[in-house]
């Protein structure tokens, strides 16, 4: 069975080709980080299949902020609140912005939320580049701030729940916190954030289990089949992409871009 | 049977009667519902053939027998659309939820919203709870057996994590789990009918489980007997919950959940609906000497199982495990981790009275103390209070 990552990969190619060629947007400074990639674990293992190939790939240091996000809706007067239409933009579109180009009383640093998948794989997409998949997002978060895998190093788990739990519902500007192994930042003391694949893990294509690694995230099941049920900011995240569609929105989802 | 001179055995007297219970006590138990309602019958006809059929017919006095199950009656075949429209009323805890005060089943709308939010856990600790309608318990859900609910959970869009909610009242895929899981900003609908009367817990059931638990998110809906519950004086809602924090008790600042500590079960806090302190001084409950008294208790866990007690109470009566069971004079009652009970006694002498749970050093080191205070007239037959106190010198005066 080829891998959502494999026809993912295919489908790009031509377009990473481009965007190393012809980089341009509103963000084109962002900066990046490489990644080799490696094999993510599913968070519930089913017999036959195994982890997912991430290869290698590069993905924002930082989430993309209230500024940059400004910077795209300027330029792109179809992704400006009012312009965009409801199935695209959801009920919340950037609530809290003061009108379609003014971010009013938000933090131009913090991380742009309240948006939908759409309007952050538009915003990506303009930019040459695309939404990391959900192996790739969960890759960069298993690293550890001194290590390629967190959960080696001592405490990592709980100090990652802590950011995760116990973080401010209005985020404040990007990139306080700690950089990880890859010098990414806030992978999880700010936002949850959109990947591009939602709910990946839900979707094998084998329909009979679809439902039972639904099941396990909302029903007492809990982590019966997990492979390491002490990564509980795991099962935060993957239970908050479980009940995700794409055109939700809110105060504590952003994103970042990856190519 | 009968011996060389006629007479019946006295063993096979009692051997048939045994007989005619098992049998009797075998369909009650193990015959369809609506057979349950009618097998009292044997059973009665067997009282009074023996002691030992005595001691069956006290046996259905304490099972369900009086009450009657869904479908048992005309009213349970009503279509769901035509039935009066209510909206629930919900209960804070210590206060409970009003009675049902209907013989008739209705369609119930229930509206409950989640948050999280900052509150007091201790003197001088707060804590980030988990909460459903913003208390720890959730409020207190009352409907009436065959009642058919429709339940709207709304999840504040402040809200950090997703959420849902599983009622063990419903019959029906995880309780409402999967229906109900909604992200922050979102609402969901179900809608199920009240089969079984009794006492249930419910809680969120969104993953890490146990994480959503320890944060505070459980509550009671009582679903009471088509017949309701007797009447009382006095009702009151306690729920039980274990907390685990990165300090320990009394530590102060802001205290985060602590796995490990979670997964140990080792609870810096049990507490009382909510916190420590929740039902103790001006927090305390109040009664009046001759009053009846009702208290709905719950046990959210998620670990510990409580061990219930009144100190200077006895409970007349105890609806075991909050069902049809009704067990009298109970010192202390076991309500496990996602369960609940209902007690009942009778207030006779004025005084404070602490519920604690009786696994002590639960109460004098985590919290788990309430008081109910009773005021009223002195009954010196019941209770003398203190009559003397003087040195005490034992005979060999040493």
């Amino acid at each position: 069975m080829s891998t959502f990552t494999d026809i993912f990969r295919k489908a790009w190619r031509p377009l990473l080709l481009a965007a190393t060629c012809a980089f341009t947007g509103p963000a084109a400074a962002a900066s990046m980080a490489a990644v080799d990639g490696g094999l993510v674990e599913p968070l519930f293992p089913i017999e036959g299949e195994g982890a997912t190939v991430v290869a290698a790939f590069r993905i924002d240091v930082l989430p993309v902020t209230n500024a940059e996000f400004l910077a795209f809706v300027e330029t792109h007067p179809e992704w400006q609140r009012g312009n965009v239409p409801q199935v695209f933009g959801g009920a919340a579109y950037l609530r809290g912005w003061a009108s379609g180009t003014d971010l009013g009383a938000l933090d131009p640093d913090a991380p742009v939320t309240n948006v939908t998948w759409f309007a952050a794989a538009a915003y990506c997409e303009a930019r040459g580049s695309r939404l990391p998949t959900e192996a790739e997002w969960e890759f960069v978060a298993n690293a550890g701030f001194s290590s390629e895998l967190g959960r080696n190093e001592p405490g990592y788990n709980e100090r990652v729940l802590s950011l995760t739990a116990s973080r401010d519902p209005v985020p404040g500007p990007v990139g306080l916190g700690a950089a990880n192994y890859y010098g990414v930042y806030d992978m999880h003391g700010l936002v949850w954030e959109w990947v591009f694949d939602i709910g990946a893990s839900f979707n094998t294509g084998d329909s009979r289990s679809d439902g039972d690694r639904r099941l396990q995230l909302v029903c007492g099941g809990g982590s019966a089949g997990a492979v390491d049920k002490s990564d509980y900011a795991a099962f935060l995240r993957y239970a908050f992409r479980s009940g995700l569609t794409g055109d939700y929105s809110s105060g504590g989802l952003g994103f970042r871009c990856a190519n | 049977m009968r011996d060389e001179r006629g007479n019946v055995h006295i063993g096979a007297i009692y051997g048939l009667a045994t007989l005619f219970v098992a049998l009797a006590v075998g369909v009650a138990l193990f015959g369809s519902r609506v057979d349950a309602a009618t097998a009292t019958e044997p059973t009665h006809a067997a009282h009074g053939a023996t002691s030992t059929a005595d001691h069956a017919h006290e046996l259905t006095v304490n099972m369900p027998t009086t009450r009657k199950a869904f479908l048992d009656d005309p009213e349970d075949l009503v279509a769901v659309a035509e039935l009066p429209l209510i909206k629930g009323v919900l209960g804070y805890a210590p206060n409970v939820a009003p009675p049902v005060d209907r013989d008739y089943r209705a369609h119930v709308e229930i509206e409950l919203e989640v948050t999280e939010e900052v509150m007091r856990l201790a003197d001088g600790v707060e804590y980030r709870f988990w909460t459903f309608g913003g208390s720890v318990p959730g409020p207190m859900i009352r409907v009436r057996q065959g009642d058919f609910v429709t339940f709207t959970l709304q999840n504040h869009p402040s809200s950090l994590m997703p959420h849902n909610i599983d009622l063990h009242a419903v019959t029906g895929q995880g309780g409402g789990a999967e229906a109900t899981l909604i992200s922050p900003g979102q609402q969901a609908t179900f809608s199920f009918t009240a089969l079984q009367a009794g006492v249930y817990i419910y809680h969120c059931a969104t993953a890490p489980v146990g994480m959503h638990i320890a944060n505070g998110m459980y509550g009671l809906i009582v679903v009471e007997p088509k017949e309701g519950y007797a009447p009382v004086d006095k009702e009151f809602y306690v729920v039980q919950g274990d907390f685990y924090t990165k300090g320990n008790f009394g530590e102060r600042g802001l205290q985060d959940f602590d796995m490990q500590r979670a997964i140990d079960e080792d609870a810096a806090y049990v507490v009382f609906n909510g916190s420590v302190g929740s039902l103790v001084g001006e927090n305390a409950i109040f009664a009046e000497t001759g009053d009846t008294v009702r208290i709905f208790f719950g046990n959210g866990g998620p670990n510990l199982t409580s061990s219930f007690h009144v100190i200077g109470e006895i409970f007349d009566n105890v609806y075991v495990e909050a069902g049809g069971l009704v067990n009298h004079d109970v010192q202390t009652t076991l309500v496990p981790a996602g369960g609940a009970t209902v007690v009942e006694f009778k207030t006779d002498v004025p005084g404070t009275y602490n519920l604690v749970d009786h696994a002590i050093f639960r109460a004098f080191n985590k919290g788990a103390v309430g008081q109910l205070v009773v005021t009223g007239d002195h009954d010196h037959v019941v209770f003398t209070e203190r009559t003397d106190i003087r040195p005490y010198v034992p005979a060999d005066g040493q």
